[in-house]
């Protein structure tokens, strides 16, 4: 049995409920802030470690389970995220940023206004615990802080799971921990949860009735999805873009429709021109269908001794297999319903 | 025993305001031919319906509405403005008296004088609105037609570089074109 104090408890507590699977109530402020302490006692350390070691594995096998196919390499590997690499190469590691982040947390907000440590400090893991953090934590004061982190705010992960998230000023996104190495792996075992994310922000948009807020919003996503897919290709992974197509093919059949999309807008006493900006901003998602039938027309003219052959014959099963051509029709359908002179 | 008496006080605005309002979009135009000859295509059709070459742009007004066709890239602007002369005058009155020196008489002056500008200055906003709603109606009127013009266009457009293909791969026999539906059909001898 180990014995910790009142702080490092609840410091434990908040780590647990981090490392809840699904979307968890945060818990409520201690009665009287617990002070932080100068150092915090071995068996607290033994914990956290114990915690993130089986913790942190098990969300991502839990993400990671389904039988899919994914590139390594110049060859297309079927299975599950630990068959398709060598557990060697999936090391999780954590600096000392990541257990800073807790003690902050479990402290007083004021803790996380001093602490920004650079970008290139944080590993992978230690960026996979700050996305799980905001995730149990989004609905408190707390969350206000994290998403003012440097590395919040250019990481691409954080971008992509919460595109609602409109920096105030934009910033160039960091793609390379994402877009090799572990980080690749942890994408491709994120698929699932950034298409239900994705889904969830466009399902909230269809009663927004703000035309700022879409303009603002909308062109953020378009910042994150050009950014995205501009870095998958100087890597050659289009397959880390598979979510985008799952999500297409279910918002599409949800918002069949020019109104589904624009409807609640209120932009009767606006000029032609500024709605032409508001739906495009509406339906910026959209515009990345373009992107990957642009990649599908690439993938089509790669012959069997060229570079990329492999990635261009996994892309083309999967466009084929989320019927991308269809989804193509229907969104160009839904731009002209939508655009005044379309 | 002070003797109040009234400031009567006028003013006056006139000036021009304008309105615009625009859409633009691109053309979807099949790379039958070459991008030169597509574009070439389409300014010769263009021309025909009226339109006038104006800077390496094909342009045609009518009804205070303006269609710009861009052949190369093929964009297609459209867009209508309008102005109107604002006249406007407001007059009220402030109380005064006479046991008041210039000053206060001109201070108390000045203050009415400032709130009738502000008064004023709001009736043009209004104005503006107003005209700005009428050429936003009157844009959104023009654009149905517009539209069908543009896709009457390029539907000639494609069937004239179907034709010229054709007759690169072999000898044209015959073509048939069907105005209900827009369909062609050509037979080639290769």
């Amino acid at each position: 049995m180990k014995t910790v104090s009142p702080f490092e408890a609840r410091m434990l507590r908040l780590l647990q409920l981090m490392l809840q699977p699904g979307p968890a109530l945060a818990p409520t402020r201690a009665k009287g802030d617990l002070a932080r302490p100068p150092c915090l006692s071995r068996a607290a350390v033994e914990l956290v470690q114990d915690h993130l070691s089986k913790g942190v594995i098990h969300l991502i096998a839990r993400q990671g389970w389904q039988h899919e196919r994914y590139l390594r390499g110049e060859q297309i590997r079927l299975g599950r995220l630990w068959e398709r690499s060598d557990v060697a190469d999936l090391p999780l590691v954590f600096s000392r940023h990541a257990l800073e982040l807790l003690c902050r947390v479990a402290a007083q907000p004021a803790e996380l206004e001093d602490f920004d440590p650079p970008p290139s400090e944080w590993t992978v893991a230690d960026r996979l615990l700050l996305l799980f953090a905001y995730r149990s934590l989004q609905r408190t004061e707390v969350s206000k802080n994290l998403v003012r982190l440097q590395v919040w705010r250019e990481d691409g992960l954080f971008q992509l799971m919460f595109p609602e998230e409109v920096s105030e000023q934009p910033v160039e996104i960091d793609w390379a921990p994402w877009t090799g190495g572990l980080g690749s792996c942890i994408l491709e075992a994120w698929q699932a949860a950034l298409t239900q994310r994705w889904l969830e922000v466009a399902q909230t948009r269809v009663q927004w009735t703000n035309t700022t807020k879409m303009q603002a919003q909308g062109n953020h996503q378009g910042r994150i999805l050009d950014s995205f897919l501009a870095a998958l290709e100087r890597v050659g992974r289009w397959d880390l873009a598979q979510f985008l197509l799952r999500f297409f093919g279910e918002v599409l059949a949800r918002q069949p429709t020019g109104a589904n999309w624009i409807g609640a807008l209120n932009v009767s006493q606006m000029r032609l021109s500024d709605r032409s900006q508001i739906y495009r901003a509406a339906l910026v998602p959209l515009a990345g269908l373009t992107k990957l039938q642009a990649w599908q027309q690439q993938a089509r003219s790669i012959g069997y001794f060229e570079e990329g052959y492999a990635a261009s014959q996994l892309w083309k099963s999967l466009w084929e297999t989320q019927r991308g051509d269809e989804l193509c029709a229907h969104a160009e359908r839904i731009r002209r319903e939508v655009e005044p002179l379309g | 025993m002070s003797r109040a008496y009234r400031l009567r006080i006028s003013e006056s605005l006139k000036r021009v305001v304008h309105a615009e309002d625009h859409v633009s979009t691109q053309l979807e135009m099949l790379e039958i031919l070459p991008a030169e000859q597509m574009a070439e295509l389409l300014e010769q059709e263009l021309s025909r319906r009226g339109f006038a070459k104006k800077d390496d742009v094909l342009v045609r007004s009518s009804n205070g509405v303006t269609v710009e066709v861009d052949p190369c890239s093929a964009t297609v602007k459209v867009k209508a403005e309008g102005q109107e002369s604002l006249s406007l005058t407001a007059e009220t009155s402030a109380v005064a008296d006479r046991e008041w020196n210039k000053e206060l008489a001109a201070k108390a002056k000045g203050q009415a004088a400032q709130e009738l500008k502000i008064k004023l200055e709001n009736q043009a906003r209004e104005k503006v609105k107003a005209l700005q709603r009428k050429i936003t109606a009157k844009l959104e009127g023009e654009l149905t037609d517009v539209r069908k013009e543009l896709d009457q266009a390029i539907n000639r457009v494609t069937a004239d570089a179907l034709k010229q293909k054709a007759a690169q791969l072999g000898q044209i026999k015959e073509v048939t074109e069907d105005p209900q539906t827009g369909s062609m059909t050509i037979v080639l001898e290769v």
